[in-house]
């Protein structure tokens, strides 16, 4: 926030070219050289780098390379006593209910039976499983048909006795606390110096639903949900490739959380790819539960109102974003998920773009535009206009509006912040409040701000049709993020119309628009292909022209293949 | 962090000095609707204001839908006459008892009154251009009687506000043809401009009033060989109408530079509108080539843009006009089938004739007795010189009174109407 007034005057005044070292910029790439990223030029991401940058690598390999570092405290011991009591003690199981431990015998020979017990946590594992599929055999199966000598009891189990398809041996205390953490049972066997891990999670989740805030009429009607392989599964529904590759991350000291980076590999820029997985793998925080954190912790420039990644909760959006070369963050336990990069006119666009006819998604894509508009600028234009410029208004309306005004006791500029912010009112109470009382906020939103304010000559009834315009203006834009911060800048606007009029607003936008074409998101320029002119303006940037004349993929983006379809795409059309 | 701070609190005084500082709330000034400009008996101007009351125009609630009900709409302006050395000093005049700061972004008309016309208004025109709150398209009327009497006599029945009667009626020209088009602008720049003349809407105040009987003195048609007067054989205020909206347009008042040298009535002003090329649409009426006592009436449109070429002989302008019209016949009185194919040809070749005859007359008129190139053939004159001092040594304006015209018509009856063929009435006596 300190920088903001140095970052204004560099934009609006001369520098000299200053030799420093560039961002990460996304880079036309062959297949062969992936482009390592370029170290950062502001200190706090050189320190980042400076400490040791973890490689993307899955949670079995990470704790592989744990294994060989740290040696006896960590290792499954022989004796079964010690492993019980040092699970006791790391669950304090005498005191944590939901953390269970049961304890049995596996008949061994007619004579000889081994200890044995599982460890998992009640409620995120599969009760059922475990009964018949795990217990079941150990307990009762083994004693129906003792078996010849059994040299090692683990590799028995795992070949014999365990009719369950994930499972994993282990010696490694981290990654059987972690595996416990996430839903696993584990099996320890007296003598054994490995243990074995069962899959058995079951999380309490939604089931897949109807996407609750990217409403489209045409196209699929699923959304993501809470668990990341439903996620990984539903993006997998729509894009059966076998380049689709799924990474894991895990993000957060306490928190653990899972993240997945999903590319295709044949088709992503490399050095995005591995710019991603750089950003993910560096945060150093300690709860990130949610993507919103992570979007936070990754973004370009986090002090700008615009969001710089697009987050959906629709697997088809998701499915053809990443067919365009992009890469999607999966967080797990949250049905958000992340896409870089993002441009100012990706976030504009809606999924249902592609599925309707393009005379009807022109007309949509222009009432978006205008809708930005109105929530962007209306009321700034207004309190300009009707301040400084009124010979703009035809004489009919600049007469209706003072007869309207007579009786107000506010200048105009008042008033229409009057409305604004209780308009932004109803809408924060309207998200916050309980369900049950919504009807009482629509009567006395409707009722006592719009009619009794009127009739009450606090406010004109004109300003009304100007805020309801603005409040719907704002609402038609399809990403929640950037109509966020239409209105916050819309006071910005009003604000800057009421000192100097439409020069002012004249002035804000300019700035505004000089800040936007600054900003990258993962080194591609957010207002890309416009500024600076990369590829076809008329490829499904503003306008959408029909589907089969798009034969190029986003040109900013990189990808290695950049033909999307042939020039022919309808080929039964001879 | 300093500097910042430092910086931050600049920005605030300055924003807080300068910012908002020519800011007027709309309902903190008082629009000023029409000007009107009559020679003063105590100062040198006398000045009528026309000012919009806002709150009788109506959608400010249902107390003032009731008075403008009342009323009849009469009240949503009101009427201030005030003498004054100057327009500009005149505001502030006016600001001793009107409560709101004048705007006149929102004027739609001046009118001028013919005293004061025939004295020269450029000084007047000057002032108001150089006021940059004056519109440059609002319409200049010059008027008959005083401007006063004609403000007084705008009481539109249609219109709650008398800005959107200026508007309307001030363009009706592009349909009737009886007016020409003049703005504040168009006055300016053809007074200073070498090759043409300003011509200004003609204005007035009825002579009939209410119920006063009517009378055909006051028109033109005796001049034209006519039995009865035409739509057009008029000035403004002479047209024979009962109704108590007094004020009218019709003609055209033509100036030489800055005065008002003469008028042209509605008729007349179809030519001027025809030879400079600002004709749309009008409906003639003609008499009958095989009736006499019978009228034919035509819409008679442009259907390609007036044609001027000007060659200089012997220091005489000799200016060639081509015109291609077309019309649509709206009425014959007679019964005569003019539908008819053959028939067409006998009123095709009289209108022509017709039109003719009286463009040469009007333009006649203008060259000899105004003296006053108000169509603009100066413009297309000016192409023959290669220098701007030659064309000023060679004085259009002055070399116009001897200028001569050859006429080419082009007219073409196109469609009847709805009516393919005028057949006679059936009665008992069979086909009349």
């Amino acid at each position: 926030m300190k920088d903001w007034l140095k970052q204004t005057l560099q934009l609006i005044t001369f520098n000299e070219p200053t030799k420093k070292e560039e961002l990460f910029v996304l880079t036309e790439s062959d297949k062969e050289s992936t482009e390592k990223s370029t170290p950062s030029s502001t200190p706090e991401e050189k320190e980042k780098k400076k400490s040791e940058i973890k490689k993307p690598i899955s949670i079995e390999e990470s704790n592989k390379d744990k294994k060989s570092a740290d040696k006896n405290p960590n290792k499954v011991s022989k004796t079964l006593d010690k492993n019980l009591a040092f699970l006791k003690e790391k669950y304090s199981a005498d005191i944590c209910t939901d953390v269970k431990i049961r304890e049995f015998d596996i008949t061994k020979n007619k004579n000889e039976v081994s200890k044995a017990f599982i460890i998992f946590i009640d409620g995120i594992t599969d009760k059922t499983v475990i009964n018949n599929n795990i217990l079941q055999p150990l307990m009762l199966f083994t004693s129906l048909e003792p078996s010849q000598n059994i040299s090692d009891m683990i590799t028995f189990v795992e070949r014999n006795l365990a009719p369950q398809n994930q499972l994993q041996k282990s010696d490694d205390f981290n990654f059987i606390i972690t595996s416990i953490n996430m839903g696993s049972c584990v099996l320890f066997i007296d003598g054994a110096e490995q243990s074995i891990v069962f899959d058995v999670k079951s999380w309490e989740h939604r089931t897949v639903d109807k996407p609750t805030n990217e409403m489209i009429v045409r196209g699929p009607q699923e959304g993501f949900g809470e668990v990341l392989r439903v996620n990984t599964a539903l993006i997998r529904k729509n894009l059966r490739n076998e380049n689709l590759m799924t990474e894991s991350i895990t993000v957060g000291k306490r928190s653990n959380t899972l993240c997945c980076v999903m590319y295709l590999k044949n088709l992503a820029n490399p050095s995005l790819v591995e710019e991603v997985k750089r950003r993910l793998s560096s945060i150093d925080i300690d709860y990130a539960n949610d993507s919103g954190i992570i979007e936070k912790m990754i973004e370009d420039d986090p002090l700008i109102p615009n969001p710089l990644i697009i987050a959906t909760e629709r697997p088809d959006r998701a499915a053809l974003l990443l067919s365009e070369g992009r890469v999607a963050i999966l967080v797990d336990g949250n049905p958000y998920v992340l896409i870089v990069p993002a441009t100012f006119f990706s976030l504009v666009h809606s999924p249902e773009d592609n599925y309707s006819k393009v005379f009807f998604v022109n007309l949509m894509r222009v009432i978006r535009y205008i809708g930005m508009f109105f929530g962007l600028l209306l009321p700034g234009i207004y309190v300009a206009v009707t301040n400084f410029h009124n010979e703009m208004i035809p004489t009919d309306l600049v007469l209706a509006i003072s007869a309207a005004r007579e009786k107000v006791p506010f200048p105009s500029v008042i008033e229409i912040l009057i409305m604004e912010i209780s308009f932004e009112l109803i809408r924060e109470a309207g998200i916050r409040m309980p369900g049950a009382i919504g009807p009482t906020l629509g009567i006395i939103g409707a009722l006592i701000l719009g009619q009794a304010a009127v009739a009450a000559s606090i406010v004109s009834p004109i300003l009304i049709i100007i805020v309801a315009l603005t409040g719907i203006g704002s609402l038609a834009i399809p990403n929640f993020s950037l109509s966020f911060s239409i209105r916050i800048l819309r006071f910005v606007y009003i604000i800057l119309g009421a000192l100097a009029g439409l020069f002012g607003i004249t002035i804000g936008f300019f700035i505004h628009t000089c800040y936007l074409a600054s900003t990258k998101s993962f080194g591609v320029p957010f207002l890309a292909p416009l500024a600076p002119k990369t590829g076809n303006l008329f490829s499904d940037v503003i306008l959408r022209p029909p589907i089969w004349t798009i034969e190029k993929r986003p040109d900013y983006i990189n990808p290695l293949d950049d033909t999307a379809q042939p020039e022919k795409s309808r080929k039964w059309d001879k | 962090m300093r500097k910042t701070a430092v910086f931050l609190i600049l920005v605030t005084f300055c924003i807080c000095l300068s910012g908002c500082y020519d800011a007027k709330e709309v309902d903190d000034l008082a629009y000023v609707i029409a000007l009107g400009l009559d020679k003063g008996k105590t100062n040198s101007l006398r000045i009528t204001f026309q000012i919009a009351v806002p709150k009788n125009l109506g959608s400010g609630g249902s107390d003032s839908q009731q008075s403008s009900g009342q009323g009849g709409g009469n009240n949503s302006y009101d009427l201030i006459t005030i003498e004054a050395p100057a327009i500009n000093p005149s505001f502030d005049m006016l600001n001793a008892f009107i409560s709101r700061d004048l705007i006149l972004s929102h004027t739609k008309a001046v009118v001028i009154s013919e005293e004061l016309a025939k004295e020269g208004i450029l000084p007047y025109v000057r002032e108001m251009i150089r006021n940059r709150e004056f519109r440059r398209k609002l319409n200049f009327l010059v008027s008959r009687t005083s401007a006063e009497e004609y403000l007084k006599s705008v009481k539109p029945k249609l219109e709650i506000n008398p800005a959107k009667y200026y508007d309307l009626n001030d363009a009706s020209g592009n349909y009737t043809g009886t007016i020409p088009s003049s703005t504040l602008l168009k006055m300016y720049e053809r007074m200073l401009c070498t090759g043409r003349q300003p011509a200004a809407i003609l204005a007035s105040v009825n002579r009939y009033g209410t119920d006063k009987p009517f009378d055909t003195k006051q028109s033109t048609f005796k001049n034209k060989n006519r039995d009865i007067p035409f739509e057009g054989d008029f000035f403004a205020g002479d047209i024979p109408k009962n109704s108590e909206l007094g004020a009218e347009i019709m003609g055209t008042a033509v100036f030489d530079g800055s005065r008002l040298v003469g008028e042209l009535d509605g008729e007349t002003t179809y030519y001027y509108l025809l030879g400079s090329s600002e004709y749309i649409r009008a409906v003639w009426t003609f008499k009958d080539p095989l009736h006499k006592n019978e009228e034919v009436a035509i819409t008679i449109s442009k259907n390609r843009k007036t044609n001027v070429k000007v060659k200089i002989v012997n220091q005489i302008p000799i200016i060639n006009v081509s015109l291609n019209l077309e019309g649509d016949i709206l009425a014959i009185h007679s019964g005569q089938d003019y539908e008819n194919p053959q028939r067409i040809k006998i009123l095709e070749s009289y209108i022509t004739e017709y039109i003719k005859n009286r463009f040469t007359q009007t333009f006649n008129i203008l060259a000899k007795k105004y003296k006053s190139d108000i169509f603009g053939f100066g413009r297309n004159a000016r192409l023959l010189f290669t220098t701007l001092k030659d064309w000023e040594e060679f004085n259009w304006k002055r070399k116009f009174s001897d200028a001569r015209l050859n006429l080419k018509i082009n007219f073409h009856i196109r469609r009847a109407g709805l009516i393919l063929k005028s057949d006679p009435p059936v009665s008992s006596q069979g086909k009349e």
